[in-house]
């Protein structure tokens, strides 16, 4: 094989569909791009490198700790479960998720690099890490310095003349951000899903609400996940903290129902080995037992009371206050 | 000169904050990196072109009232200073540039290449989840790597190992389905035929 001038910058930063990667020749920078079955080439002459720009990303902490949180949760139910296939998979699963959220965490914070040129401003995906943009960096500045040389500090107050027309000195204007509905939304569902819980407990013929109630609580699970998600975008606080105390809630449901299933599925199951007949299916009867139903009708009930007033609140203190309109005097 | 910006918010980063291990951009309060280099102030202008002074003077093969200045190295057709694309150290004009191109003769600027070596093995493992299809896919897998083998790979460092491991798979699962298909005739020929029917003889 013959010699490529080509060195390895980076890993292949992986995704779905392909990976990309960054290498370095003696004049160029390339990056490639790969489908799996194809690459494609971009290549960055040395000479022509104007800037690389290295932006720190938000930390992610919160939210990998909570996914930790949850992962770990997922493997304690475990615990509650007797059938050696169940536990299984609650470790075998809960295990994965947990060894990504370490991995994540270890591979440290998050970088977005962009390079800029003449005519390009270019995304390197392959430089997603601080510490891979730290190597790389530190690879690059002399190879490109090596062909352009370098620009002396004391000339660079001269370039913010000639490259910014209005002074970037002040802070770009604020744009005062409209809270969503999201979080009433999901108010509104944790008194919908107390209703129900309670119907399926008093109701005789119970199995429509059952069914109900399988589909909804998901529901009620993905709405409050995405309302937390989406909170940079609401100047709203404390419904924030509500929720995030509201999940607790809904993973401690999360996992009495599991236990409930799991008692039914033993009954089924030991049902078929003495050749007796099988349970009533869990949809046909109510899937929250008596006192658990009243327990989770009663936090979901204080959640959306507190939370409606809450939001009511945080709303008309968040909303900016309109400047009066100078009325003009009538003669 | 374009603005050197920050990658969160898009905020322009002052040049006081530039060539800085650490920053603060202004807009998002991120920290930000901004490595910049000579090239920033270098002017976007090309070449131009001269025009013709007296009519003895050769002009561009493309532009008639420019000035010649250079010959293309693959055909010999006169280029002004607009024309000659120099690439790999030769001059060429356009349309020579277009070919090479087109033919993958100039190595510096082909864009895309296809990964034989890749789809050969995936040819090889992909189809064995569901076994019948190995049937086909596995002389297919074969035929990718006979016929390919000799074609250009990436042009970074890569190894032929998958190649390699197509083929041993290939052969393997080719083994597997003539293995297969004897055992079942195998088996077929072994069962013996049913009973003829006993002719009822009449008295």
């Amino acid at each position: 094989m013959a010699k490529s001038i080509y060195r390895k910058l980076t890993g292949r930063a992986r995704r779905l569909e392909g990976y990309s990667q960054l290498w370095l020749a003696p004049d160029h920078l390339l990056l490639l791009r790969s489908t799996r079955f194809r690459e494609h080439y971009w290549r960055f002459a040395l000479a022509d490198i104007q800037a690389i720009v290295i932006t720190d990303l938000p930390s992610r902490l919160p939210l990998q700790t909570v996914l930790a949180a949850v992962s770990a949760g997922w493997m304690l139910i475990a615990l509650a479960v007797s059938f050696w296939l169940f536990k299984g998979f609650f470790l075998a699963t809960g295990g994965i998720a947990m060894a990504s959220v370490i991995l994540d965490i270890a591979r440290g914070p998050g970088c977005r690099c962009y390079l800029h040129t003449a005519v390009s401003r270019e995304l390197l995906t392959p430089v997603n890490r601080m510490r891979t943009a730290r190597a790389v960096l530190a690879q690059l500045r002399p190879a490109i310095e090596a062909v352009q040389g370098s620009i002396p500090m004391e000339q660079l107050p001269a370039f913010d003349e000639r490259v910014f027309s209005p002074p970037a000195t002040a802070a770009p204007p604020e744009i005062a951000a409209k809270p969503s509905y999201l979080p009433e939304v999901v108010f509104g569902v944790f008194l919908v899903n107390a209703a129900f819980i309670l119907l399926s407990v008093l109701l005789k013929n119970r199995s429509q609400v059952s069914s109900f109630l399988v589909s909804s609580l998901p529901g009620e699970l993905v709405l409050a996940a995405v309302a937390l998600f989406r909170r940079s975008k609401d100047p709203r606080r404390y419904i924030f903290l509500l929720i995030g105390v509201a999940l607790l809630g809904i993973g401690w449901d999360f996992i009495e129902l599991c236990r409930v299933f799991v008692h039914w599925f033993q009954q089924a199951a030991e049902a078929g080995a003495r050749g007796r007949p099988a349970p009533m299916s869990i949809l046909t009867d109510s899937i929250f037992t008596r006192d658990h139903a009243f327990e989770a009708a009663a936090w979901r009930t204080a959640a959306a009371a507190i939370g409606f007033a809450l939001a009511r609140f945080e709303r008309r203190v968040a909303q900016p206050q309109a400047a009066p309109v100078a009325v003009p005097e009538i003669q | 000169m374009e603005a050197i910006c920050c990658g969160e918010c898009s905020m322009p980063i002052p040049a006081e904050l530039w060539n800085r291990d650490v920053a603060r951009c202004r807009g998002c309060g991120q920290t930000v990196a901004a490595a910049v280099f000579p090239a920033i102030d270098r002017t976007r202008a090309g070449a131009q072109p001269e025009a013709v002074q007296a009519d003895t003077e050769a002009s561009c093969f493309y532009h008639p009232s420019s000035r010649a200045a250079i010959p293309c190295e693959q055909c010999g057709r006169f280029l002004c200073n607009l024309c000659d694309i120099e690439i790999d150290g030769r001059h060429l004009c356009p349309r020579c540039f277009e070919t090479g191109v087109s033919s993958n003769q100039l190595k510096h600027v082909e864009t895309s290449r296809t990964m034989y070596d890749s789809i050969a093995l995936a040819l090889a493992t992909w189809p064995i989840l569901l076994f019948w299809p190995a049937i086909v896919s596995a002389p297919a897998s074969l035929f990718v790597v006979v016929r390919r083998w000799r074609a250009p790979s990436s042009i970074v460092p890569r190894t032929r190992v998958r190649y390699y491991l197509a083929a041993l798979l290939a052969l393997a699962e080719i083994a597997g389905v003539v293995f297969l298909i004897y055992a079942i005739v195998r088996t077929a020929s072994s069962i013996p035929p049913p009973p003829r029917p006993i002719p009822r003889v009449t008295p």
